[in-house]
């Protein structure tokens, strides 16, 4: 829940400034602000939140934690596995419940693009396999923005 | 604003549209027309290669002008879905390569709908040889 309370932290800290720039743009007559900083402001806001979730993705991948899962991956979910079948949400997270995370597996490269109500996260990741040699991947995963938040809505990830 | 599931109530003509422009990416993958791509790619678009690479619309344009090395390209299970204005398609794909053995892989495409035309904005193309990894 760690990622949790810091997603909810940087909404405060972003908030907070927000409300201190209306302030000011309210006591200056900044038509601008007004105009242009709600859109702005709501894609940075996007994409923070979707930095934190993709790293909590990860952490939860890592852990196995079944709870992260049933919450963050919409009720369309749907995972296409290495050997081209799909998955949907209920065969993901039972096998995430098996675990089986490769050791030190971790992302980085992360490219977020937010499409408005929806967002496009691509990165790499490595791992150590069992024989300790060092492997790679890559994955796309595609968030929608629910009544109750972002939910991943599908996920394609392949090791190299 | 939020977008409600399930699936989205996807019309019968986005679907159409959608299985129409996954046949065409695969023929213009077969044919090398980058005019194809041209088209229907976003200037935005971003292509996940089997090596891990992701490169940017210019690149997978120089990319796919090469003359395919592959033949008989063809999509296999085929599954589509609209989420607000984004189209995903989730597909297989089947060819043979220049020494006749089967070349089998998958890929997640997704296409975004602005003023009523679809343009691809990423494609994640894998072949079964890399295995699952999350």
């Amino acid at each position: 829940m760690t990622n949790t309370a810091a997603a909810a932290t940087n909404a405060a800290q972003t908030l907070a400034q927000l409300n201190q720039a209306f302030i000011d743009a309210y006591r200056s007559a900044d038509v601008a602000w007004h105009e242009m900083t709600n859109t702005a402001a709501a894609a940075t806001n996007a994409a923070q939140t979707l930095a934190q979730l993709n790293q909590a993705f990860i952490d939860a991948y890592r852990s196995a934690d079944v709870a992260w899962h049933e919450t963050w991956l919409d009720q369309d979910f749907v995972d296409t596995k290495g050997d081209g079948d799909l998955n949907s949400r209920a065969e993901y997270i039972a096998q995430i419940a098996n675990g089986g995370a490769p050791a030190d597996f971790e992302g980085h490269d992360v490219h977020i693009r937010v499409l408005g109500s929806e967002a496009i996260i691509h990165a790499r990741v490595r791992y150590t396999r069992p024989d300790c040699t060092p492997g790679t991947g890559r994955y796309t995963d595609v968030w929608a923005l629910r009544t109750q938040g972002w939910r991943c809505v599908a996920a394609h990830a392949t090791r190299m | 604003m939020p977008i409600s599931p399930p699936e989205n109530q996807a019309s019968a003509a986005d679907l159409a549209a959608l299985e129409e422009l996954n046949r065409g990416y695969v023929c213009a993958a077969q044919t090398s027309n980058v005019a194809w791509y041209a088209a229907h790619l976003d200037t935005d678009f971003m292509g996940s290669n089997p090596d891990g690479s992701l490169v940017n619309r210019t690149t997978f344009l120089a990319q796919m002008a090469a003359p395919a090395k592959a033949s008989g390209m063809a999509a296999v299970d085929v599954r589509i879905r609209v989420i607000g204005d984004l189209g995903i398609i989730h597909s297989g794909f089947h060819s043979t390569s220049a020494n006749g053995q089967p070349r089998n892989g998958c890929y997640t495409d997704i296409w975004s709908k602005a003023s009523g035309k679809w343009l691809c904005k990423a494609a994640h193309f894998a072949l079964f040889q890399d295995q699952h990894i999350r």
